[in-house]
């Protein structure tokens, strides 16, 4: 045991009159000056060190007055005040180590300070352990002078290889491993062995660990990194300036990781012990010290890619996490952080945030996402060819499997994300790289309620939530390579959307509690989770798009799996979060009134109908009473710029919902509001300067205009811009024109078809009639009509006046934008002769430029940005940008009948596969379709052949006994048959029934079921009227399907009409004269349009040319369509061609009386 | 021809130069606007949920380590408005 230090006895004194910067180090044995040696102050030259540092063992203390010496010197060196003297102290220094070299046998044994090896040797024989702890402490100096100028380098080698030569550095391991008391002896060699190991950029550092058992023993160095200190009541500086042994044994083990290959580091590391050491105590560690830890493990061990995944996965466990998150709650000294520098605990979370959420790091395991773990990575992926038990799968039964990552779950656990932000982060980071962990940890954490409490607790819980929810859906649900051919369980899914504490119950207690902030909270809460759902929607849309590419023959299925489940998925969302009334609820509370709570809860509102229609829907809920107070709100300007934007952004939603209500009155005029919904945002639009601010709402406007076709949309700027632009607050708008527009567009509304009459009407009224229009705004025509009551006769004080400037200005800047200027003409004739004299020479001066047009027409440049340069005052008006004129036109198809199969595989192809394989892959439906052959023999073949199938299916027995149905009823329709083949409306019938016997769940297995066990034998020619009637004309048996049996219902007239024969059933049973009125219906889809379209033209391709001519007047009929712009229009000029071309032209012409020539060069001369 | 070929050369040099500091400059635009709208957000929800936030002060379980979670739980919210729907908001203030 050394006496009593000179730092111990008076530990001022260690930390006075030196230089400031210089490192204190605690080896006070280097303080200690025997008695009676003398002390030079300074060296001045390199005789003078070599002088003093002669060893020799009777005058130890002699020696250790040299080492003092030449401590003083290096420390001279080191924090030099002049750096004039700097050059001259390294020459000096040069010098004296010149003379130290020793020269061996060969030049690979030259050594360095044989004065100090041999020193050291005798401290450490005769346990001298002043003498030895000075000779490592000036060693370690020594090479840290070496490190700071290039010229030492060679000096630096040479003394790191002598003492690393094995007898020397079979000294340190006694330093090391002596008592934690004695700080003072192993401080030194451990930096000795930190200089040598870092210095010249690690060059030495191999060999240490070459020499291991001296340099690197595990156990000395857990031993010395465990011995923590309580730095409590130490201040910054001191922890600088006086390490620990943990400070610097860890130091000195980062210094291995630093510069050590891959080999050394992974077998340093794989010591449970001194990394459980090093981390175990972090939370003693001075902030320096940790931000070294995880600098150098972060990018030392956990990036280097050389170092293999179970190495890292042996580093980290549970309590090694535990440990790092202790940093959470680090209070660090005062002043020990400096500015701009990360605190620990933002270093430990950074840590984790990397080492948590990714596989390669160890304590991750791969998972799936949300599907469940499978034991093979790759076999979830492949795409299974039986699709069958996948289809019988209940998924709402379906629980997420066992979690994989149970240490990170039960690391969770530990985490407090309700409390602090970076907890929360981190845990959202965990659940984003390991969704299967979102379920596990709420199902966990049973006492988590959210009950509505106002605390602060609640308010975390509830933004953790929030968070929670916001986290991105992962890519194909966490399939690596691409979407699997079945949707991940829903249960776990609905987790990640709606976490178990929201269930319905707490949502409606929240949304109907008293506080203010909780209802609001909920209903952010609310909204991310509609915004999940939607996004997760979207992946299934997604996923289902890409299963149906797959090539296998149950593509079609798989696609059937993920709608089902996205189905399901919607319901149990609708289970869970609460009813829409209880939010409608709230929404009429005085708390939701205004600002961002009403732009909120509005926001919800439109969510429910946009992501959950069927939901919203069946709430009756009225949005007209609301989305008038919207109105009236936004013309009232509310006092800032931002509540504005954020009431607009309210009406948006009202707006938007509206549009989802097939129930909305647009044009019906409230109580509460001065005018129509409809010109109420007219009005909104036209008179605000802040366009962008509208513009959402410019194109819900739009959209409700297209529906109806009051204004024509094939000028570019458009009816609707003019209309607005009339109506600008620059040009002053009266209530009077406001209720006129509101009177006229509810009378249009209520019978469009009289004012698209009247137009035709008054184009042929001219002579010669106008035959070929240009765009024109059927609203024109009520204006028209509806004038004479308003300007018809004098009144006292000409109220129709505004009223008169407004129409001249509309017919004004109508004709500017390209609407035929001859009907707008014949209009504003038709305007004058019905007006008083007063209004008379206003009207006149319509396309006069004059009259405040110049400010609508800057109105409608400004909002439009049109450039009508060059058309003032002319008469001429711009050519309409002609949207239609596309250049690219897909050509029409003919819709020539298919051929029959020459070979007729479809005989026997059903034979070579199971019955269930034939069905899907429709080979059972060709071998029917062979009963229709034009070849007897084939017909023969085939009818044996069914029946063959028929007996295959009843020794079968089993799920397809409906087909065994089926093909009796068709063989026994088919009898009658012999001399003639068995029409196509029969056989493409049955051959169409086929794939939706097979499946219970299709759209239309009710009907045809129904149908199938009516009668044993059908009347094939009654088949067409019969589901016309039953699809058509009645309801369908599931909601929602209407359009897709009607759709069914006209592939198979398409499909069925393939010969004249057809076409006669056809004609006798008045197909065409049904569906052509079905065309005009309100019920009819677009896509049903086309179809009738194709229907037409493949009626005329199979004789029927003639019937459809005489018998349904499709030629007139075509011109009707043609004229009120259809848009299958050129498909519909085609057909008139193909028509004109089949027909039997005699026949027609006795029919027409020879008028039929002039329909058609009408019909040809319609512009489409 | 050879005016033409000098100017091919000269295209894709100018557009690689110039393309990235666009984007940059656009992004910062970007990254910009949504610290307006969240600074705005929070003045909104704090000066509407006052009397609110006052109870959660008094709350038992409140402490001053309680209030960076709290400004957090309340400025959250913005991130359930469109970049678009931050713009013009921001551009309504005149920002």
């Amino acid at each position: 045991m050394g006496k009593r230090t000179v730092f111990e006895a008076n530990p001022k004194a260690a930390h006075t009159g030196r230089h400031a910067k210089r490192q204190k180090t605690d080896d006070s044995y280097e303080q200690e000056t025997p008695a009676g040696a003398s002390i030079e102050d300074e060296v001045t030259s390199a005789r003078q060190l070599q002088n003093a540092l002669v060893f020799d063992q009777g005058s130890a203390s002699a020696f250790r007055s040299g080492l003092s010496l030449a401590k003083r010197f290096l420390d001279a060196i080191l924090y030099a005040t002049e750096e004039d003297a700097l050059p001259r102290k390294r020459a000096i220094l040069r010098e004296y180590l010149d003379t130290q070299k020793e020269q061996g046998k060969a030049e690979r044994d030259t050594t360095l300070l044989s004065q100090f090896t041999q020193a050291w040797d005798y401290a450490a024989e005769t346990n001298f352990e002043p003498l030895l702890a000075q000779v490592t402490a000036v060693l370690a100096l020594l090479l840290k002078v070496f490190a700071t100028h290039a010229e030492f380098t060679p000096y630096g080698s040479l003394l790191c290889k002598t003492i690393l030569q094995p007898n020397v550095a079979r000294r340190l391991v006694r330093s090391l491993s002596a008592p934690t008391s004695k700080e003072q002896v192993i401080l030194p060699a451990l930096r000795l062995l930190i200089q040598i190991t870092t210095f010249n950029e690690g060059a030495f550092a191999r060999t240490v660990y070459a020499r291991k058992d001296f340099t690197l023993e595990p156990k000395i160095l857990a031993r010395n990194i465990a011995t923590w200190k309580d730095s409590q009541g130490q201040t910054a500086l001191e922890l600088q300036r006086k390490p620990s042994i943990r400070t610097t044994s860890v130091r000195y083990l980062l210094a291995h990781l630093k510069y050590q290959d891959e080999r050394a580091k992974i077998d340093i590391v794989s010591n449970k012990d001194v990394v459980r050491a090093v981390l175990d105590h972090l939370t003693t560690d001075p902030p320096f010290l940790i931000a070294e830890i995880f600098s150098v493990f972060t990018d030392h061990v956990f990036l280097d890619k050389a170092i293999p995944r179970h190495v890292k996965s042996r580093m980290l466990n549970g309590r090694a996490l535990t440990h790092i998150a202790g940093l959470y709650r680090y209070e660090a000294p005062e002043g020990s952080i400096g500015e701009g520098e990360r605190t620990p605990d933002a270093r430990a979370h950074d840590f984790l945030s990397l080492v948590c959420t990714s596989p390669a790091y160890g304590i991750m395991l791969p998972t799936q996402g949300f599907y469940p773990h499978t034991t093979d990575d790759d076999e979830g992926d492949a795409i299974m060819e039986d699709a069958e038990p996948l289809l019988r799968q209940d998924w709402s039964d379906q629980k997420p499997g066992p979690v994989r990552n149970l240490i990170l779950a039960d690391f969770l656990q530990s985490l407090r994300p309700y409390a602090n932000i970076l907890h929360q982060e981190l845990v959202t980071k965990i659940f984003a790289a390991c969704p299967e962990l979102i379920a596990n940890y709420f199902h966990q954490k049973q006492d988590f309620n959210y009950d509505p409490k106002l605390t602060s607790t609640w308010i975390g819980f509830s933004a953790f939530l929030y968070r929670t929810i916001e986290i991105d859906v992962p890519q194909f649900f966490g399939a690596s390579k691409r979407y699997r051919a079945q949707p991940p369980p829903i249960a776990g899914l609905l987790q990640s959307i709606l976490p178990q504490p929201l269930t319905q119950n707490v949502l409606v207690k929240c949304l109907n509690a008293q506080s203010d902030l909780i209802s609001f909270f909920a209903v952010r809460v609310l909204v991310v989770a509609f915004y999940k759902l939607r996004a997760v929607l979207k992946e299934f849309e997604n996923a289902r798009a890409f299963v149906k590419t797959f090539e296998v023959k149950q593509a079609f299925k798989y696609a059937k799996l993920w709608e089902t489940a996205s189905e399901r998925l919607i319901t149990n969302f609708s289970q869970r979060c609460p009813p829409m009334k209880v939010v409608i609820k709230a929404f009429h509370q005085p708390a939701f009134q205004k600002g961002l709570k009403r732009e909120a809860v509005t926001r919800l509102l439109r969510l429910y109908y946009e992501v959950t229609p069927r939901a919203a829907l069946a709430e009756k809920f009225d949005v007209s009473v609301p989305l008038c107070n919207a109105l009236t709100q936004a013309e009232r300007l509310p006092e800032s710029a931002e509540d504005k934007a954020f009431c607009v952004m309210e009406l948006e939603h009202w707006i938007q919902m509206a549009s989802h209500t097939p129930s909305m009155r647009w044009w019906q005029k409230n109580k509460s509001l001065q005018h129509s919904p409809f010109v109420m945002l007219l009005k909104l639009l036209a008179s605000s300067a802040e366009t962008e601010l509208y513009a959402g709402i410019k194109v819900l406007l739009a959209a409700i205009v297209r529906d109806n076709e009051m204004l024509q949309k094939e000028t570019s700027p458009d009816a609707l811009d003019a209309l607005i632009a009339s109506l600008s607050s620059s040009c002053g708008t009266s209530v009077a024109v406001l209720d006129f527009i509101d009177e006229c567009c509810s009378r249009f509304i209520k019978l469009p078809v009289k004012y698209f009459d009247d137009i035709d009407t008054l184009c042929q009224k001219t002579s010669p009639p106008i035959s070929d229009a240009g765009p024109v705004s059927p609203l024109l025509m009520t204006l028209v009509e509806q004038w004479p009551f308003k300007g018809g006769k004098p009144e006292k004080g000409n109220p129709a006046e505004p009223l008169s400037q407004w129409l001249s200005k509309l017919l004004y800047l109508l004709k500017l934008i390209g609407e035929d200027e001859a009907v707008l003409k014949l209009l504003r004739d038709s305007l004058v002769e019905t007006a008083d004299k007063a209004y008379q020479d206003v009207l006149k001066d319509s396309f006069q430029w004059k009259m405040g047009k110049e400010k609508a027409k800057e109105a409608l440049k400004l909002a439009t940005g049109a450039d009508f340069s060059g058309s003032e005052r002319s008469t001429v008006s711009p050519a309409p940008v002609d949207k239609q004129e596309d250049p690219i036109k897909a050509p029409i198809n003919l819709e020539l009948p298919p051929v029959e199969d020459k070979k007729h595989v479809g005989l026997n192809r059903w034979r070579k596969k199971d019955i269930e394989e034939a069905v899907d892959d429709g080979d059972v439906g060709e071998l029917i379709l062979c009963l229709c052959s034009q070849h007897p023999e084939i017909r023969l073949q085939a009818a044996s052949n069914t029946r063959q199938l028929m007996a295959v299916l009843d020794k079968d027995q089993g799920d397809l006994q409906q087909l065994y149905l089926l093909l009796g009823e068709l063989l026994e329709s088919a009898e009658p048959y012999t001399a003639t083949p068995f029409p196509y409306i029969g056989g493409v019938f049955a051959a169409r029934c086929v794939p939706i016997i097979a499946d219970p769940t299709h759209f239309l297995f009710p009907k045809i079921n129904a149908f199938l066990t009516s009668r044993p034998a059908w009347s094939i020619s009654n088949l067409p009227r019969k589901f016309c009637r039953t699809i058509l004309l009645a309801p369908p048996d599931e909601d929602g399907f209407y359009h897709k049996e009607v759709d069914w219902f006209l592939d198979y007239l398409i499909d069925a009409l393939r010969t004249p024969a057809d076409m006669e059933i056809f004609r006798t049973t008045n197909m065409f004269e049904r569906v052509i009125s079905y065309y005009s219906s309100k019920s009819c889809s677009i896509g049903a349009k086309e179809k009738i379209v194709r229907l037409l033209l493949r009626a005329a391709s199979v004789e029927g040319a003639t019937t459809l001519i005489t018998r349904c007047g499709v030629v007139a009929w075509v011109r009707t369509m043609l004229e009120q712009r259809d848009y299958r229009g050129r498909a519909l000029k085609v057909l008139v061609e193909r028509l004109w071309a089949g027909c039997d032209k005699e026949k027609v012409g006795d029919w027409s009386s020879g008028s039929l020539d002039a329909l058609m060069t009408r019909v040809g001369n319609v512009k489409v | 021809m050879v005016d033409a070929d000098v100017e091919d050369t000269s295209v894709p040099v100018r557009k690689s130069s110039s393309k990235p500091a666009a984007s940059t400059a656009k992004s910062a635009a970007a990254v910009q606007e949504a610290e307006d709208f969240a600074s705005i957000y929070l003045r909104k929800v704090t000066a509407e949920l006052g009397d609110d936030l006052d109870k959660v002060r008094e709350a038992k379980d409140f402490k001053s380590s309680s209030l960076p979670m709290l400004i957090h739980a309340l400025k959250q919210g913005g991130s359930m408005y469109s970049a678009e729907e931050k713009r013009r908001v921001v551009g309504a203030m005149g920002l």
